[in-house]
């Protein structure tokens, strides 16, 4: 039960999520100028091609002559100023994202940014990062892309009765009860960055009572936010056991009941759960079940919730164990020592691909790219699930992928990849 | 602004193309860098990558490690990994991070070789140039690598190698198979191609060939460099259409007679014909790989009598070797005044290129896909160019 950290990385055709580009796009009014040698780019620009943004999205390109010289920093706002005048829309916000190149040659954004402030003071402008070189600090892209968007909301907004969801780019599905608790608490109105279409309408979002972080990579936002607007933010990430859906529910009211005795029936929702664990149990049978980190922020968690429920959970692809995870790690280890802990990014996993029982379920694409199983659920990032809803749309992903009979029923899982158009 | 890039995305990068002229050879191949262009690589430009065991890795390069120099780091992770997966040789290639540090790829290559035994290649790839560079440059040093010093006398007569040929040139579809058996067809035996259907084995075989076939701008320094060495000629030319396959069957045989090198290309000016039509007279612009859109160029005129068909590329073009110009449309500002010009009444080019066509004029658009250009948003449906398959327009 052991992940090498210290290998070379692999990469399968799974592997991926939403990307830099992708989530600065939730960002309303926005565009992106990627300033890079042209090779960082593709990806990004291939993945927004795929997802239909590209129209938000353009390159300067660096040379070694500008690396040389230092004078792609002189370059920037001559490309900004023919950028805007191609336009047919300015945009509010012109998010400008360097990549690895940048950590290693300390460009002074804060020059070129006062100059593009002298030159477009109608615009907001801000430098975002792709560099993935950062990934084992303490501000990687997932984290660092956050802070940068949700740092676009400036303090000084009236206080309002509404609750900020975040970190998460997919909002919850509306079916979650978590909408029912916070009405019965007096919340007016549940934020989601991809709700607002103007960049006015976005800074609501500033004057929040709190900040419900659903991903852990949005956590170094909500601290940003507590600090620069003063919102508290309470951590309430995805899980799949009962008991800490629970727990996240009685702390929730204890935050934002005031003091006030608030009864909320969770009985209905449990109870819609349960019948949903029942339903997947039957459909499961014994087959193994494998859960990657792709679909799941926490997969330990996840693994032990199927575990108690009944499943024959196998194993988990997962290249390191987040904070929220541990203790489960720890439980596994202890109630499930025969549990196979894998690395998807291993060297060695090529020549593991089909070496797993066909008739099992994958729960995250590149589980079912890894082992090949008969049954993939196609979850990404615990995408709409929260609470006891979340228990739901899982099982129910387990019911639907057993239940579909032969290959010409189920999507292929390199459709499901492609379809996904997941971006490094 | 030549270097700013509106709606196009970049195109494939060299160490996309180190890897793609290696991927079927059984090698261990690194980028070295942090995850980005890896993932270029393996989810953008290289078609063959789902379902495959190929061995292509990311070095997982971080930015301590960049700082500090920790080349004993990479070199340990390598050697790792050589020894569990036992490849036939260890490849190791740069991106935009090691260029700016200055990583001596060439020297960690030499290092891994005499650590684990593993013939090893070094490229200095920087994301900054094209991808047809990486193969060009993968190519030869595989070459160099594991071809032998000399091979006298043991020429197969009537055979041939065809070199340049990858996925990012001539998608996954079924032109690499066809384009081999269209060389059959037309009486050669094809000893190897670099490299999609060869493997290792098959490519240490290329040396034994009268004559090399140059499918792509990307082969033609292994082409010349084997002329060098070995005394083999090339012709430069692929079979797209019956036309092409003609022509160049007839340019082969006749470097198999002479030993003289050769081109397929399309006609002159002053060789198009008198009756050619006033709308023939405005040119046809046909955007793509330069060697693939010259014999194209060729085929047509063969074939339908089109004249007039200015080739261009988007990757530079091949120097002394072609009577015609090949118009060089390096920036996308270029590629839009080209395509606005007026000057063509028809373009055919990779779909993506379409956007740049103002809207009030009545250029007909012919799509003609390029994996190094559009990727997965067309690969699916990338055209079928060898012999009777073809069928542009």
């Amino acid at each position: 039960m052991s992940c090498n950290h210290g290998s070379l990385l692999y990469t399968s055709p799974a592997h991926g999520g939403w990307g830099v580009v992708r989530l600065a796009m939730l960002v309303p009014e926005s565009y992106q100028l990627f300033v890079c040698p042209f090779a960082c780019g593709r990806h990004g620009a291939l993945g927004a091609i795929g997802h239909g943004i590209k129209d938000r999205l353009s390159y300067l390109y660096i040379e070694e002559s500008d690396i040389v010289s230092g004078s792609y920093e002189k370059l920037i706002p001559e490309a900004v100023t023919e950028l805007l005048e191609t336009l047919e829309q300015r945009p509010k916000v012109l998010l400008i994202f360097v990549s690895c190149l940048d950590d290693l040659l300390g460009t002074d954004h804060e020059a070129i940014l006062a100059i593009l402030h002298r030159q477009h003071p109608e615009i907001q402008f801000t430098f975002c990062h792709m560099n993935p070189i950062t990934q084992d600090g303490d501000n990687p892209p997932p984290v660092n892309i956050r802070r940068k968007m949700y740092g676009l909301l400036k303090p000084g907004q009236k206080r309002n009765n509404q609750v900020n969801i975040i970190g998460n780019p997919v909002p919850v599905a509306p079916s979650s009860e978590v909408f029912g608790l916070l009405q019965e608490l007096g919340i007016q109105r549940v934020n989601h960055i991809s709700q607002f279409t103007t960049m006015s309408e976005f800074q609501e979002m500033a004057g929040a009572r709190l900040n419900l972080v659903l991903a852990p990579p949005g956590k170094r936002a909500a601290e940003d936010l507590r600090e620069q607007c003063q919102i508290p933010f309470e951590l309430a990430f995805a899980n799949y056991r009962e008991e800490e859906v629970i727990r996240q529910y009685q702390h929730l009211l204890v935050c934002l009941s005031g003091g006030r005795d608030i009864v909320f029936d969770f009985a209905p929702y449990r109870e819609r759960a349960r019948r949903a664990v029942r339903q997947a149990l039957v459909a499961a049978g014994n087959r193994p079940v494998y859960l990657d980190y792709t679909a799941t922020a926490h997969p330990y968690g996840a693994a032990r919730a199927l575990l108690e429920a009944g499943f024959h959970v196998a194993g988990i692809f997962s290249p390191k164990v987040l904070p929220a995870d541990q203790e489960h790690a720890r439980w596994l280890k202890i109630h499930a020592p025969e549990l196979q802990i894998l690395d998807s990014q291993a060297p060695g996993t090529p020549g593991l691909i089909g070496e797993f029982p066909a008739e099992s379920i994958a729960i995250g694409l590149e589980a079912g790219y890894i082992t090949r199983s008969s049954h993939v659920v196609g979850l990404v990032n615990d995408e709409g699930n929260f609470g006891f809803d979340g228990i739901v749309r899982l099982m129910e992903g387990i019911t639907g992928a057993v239940s579909k009979k032969n290959d010409k029923e189920a999507e292929s899982l390199e459709t499901m990849i492609k379809n996904y158009g997941l971006v490094i | 602004m030549r270097k700013l890039s509106i709606n196009l995305p970049p195109f494939a990068p060299d160490y996309s193309g180190v890897c793609s002229a290696l991927f079927a050879l059984g090698g261990l191949l690194v980028i070295h860098d942090a995850s980005g262009c890896t993932g270029n690589y393996t989810g953008y430009d290289e078609p063959r990558w789902y379902d495959s065991r190929s061995l292509v890795y990311c070095s997982g390069l971080r930015e301590m490690d960049a700082i500090l120099g920790n080349d004993e780091k990479f070199i340990a992770r390598i050697r790792q990994a050589a020894a569990e997966l036992s490849p036939t040789f260890i490849c190791f290639m740069g991106s935009p991070a090691p260029m700016v540090i200055g990583t001596d790829l060439k020297g960690i290559a030499a290092e891994l070789e005499e650590i684990t035994g593993i013939p090893a290649l070094g490229f200095e790839t920087t994301g900054l140039n094209y991808y047809d560079k990486g193969i060009s440059d993968a190519c030869l040093a595989f070459a160099e690598k594991f071809f032998p010093a000399a091979i006298a006398g043991q020429t197969q007569p009537g055979s041939v190698n065809i070199l340049g040929l990858t996925p990012l040139d001539f998608s996954h579809n079924s032109n690499a198979r066809d384009f081999i058996q269209e060389m059959e067809k037309q009486g050669f035996s094809v000893i190897a191609d670099f490299s999609m259907e060869s493997d290792f084995q098959q490519i240490l075989q290329a040396p034994f060939a009268q004559v090399n076939v140059v499918a792509a701008k990307s082969g033609l320094a292994l082409a010349q460099w084997m002329e060098k060495r070995y005394g083999i000629p090339y012709v430069v030319g692929v079979p797209t259409g019956t036309g092409a396959a003609e022509l160049l069957a007839v340019l082969i045989r006749e470097t198999m007679a002479d030993g003289k090198s050769r081109a397929l290309e399309g006609p002159e000016r002053n060789e198009m014909s008198a009756e050619s039509s006033l709308a023939e007279q405005k040119d046809i612009l046909l955007i793509g790989e330069e060697v693939i859109v010259r014999s194209i160029a060729a085929d047509l005129y063969r074939q339908k009598g089109i004249s007039g068909i200015q080739p261009a590329t988007l990757f530079g073009p091949i120097k002394k070797l072609y009577r015609q110009e090949c118009l060089a449309l390096n920036s996308e500002q270029e590629i839009r005044q080209a395509v606005n010009s007026g000057n063509y009444h028809t373009v055919i080019a990779d779909p993506l290129i379409k956007q740049l066509i103002r809207t009030d004029t009545d250029v007909k658009f012919v799509d003609f896909s390029h994996v190094a250009v559009s990727s997965k948003i067309c690969w699916d449906h990338a055209p079928e160019i060898i012999g009777k398959k073809f069928n542009l327009i």
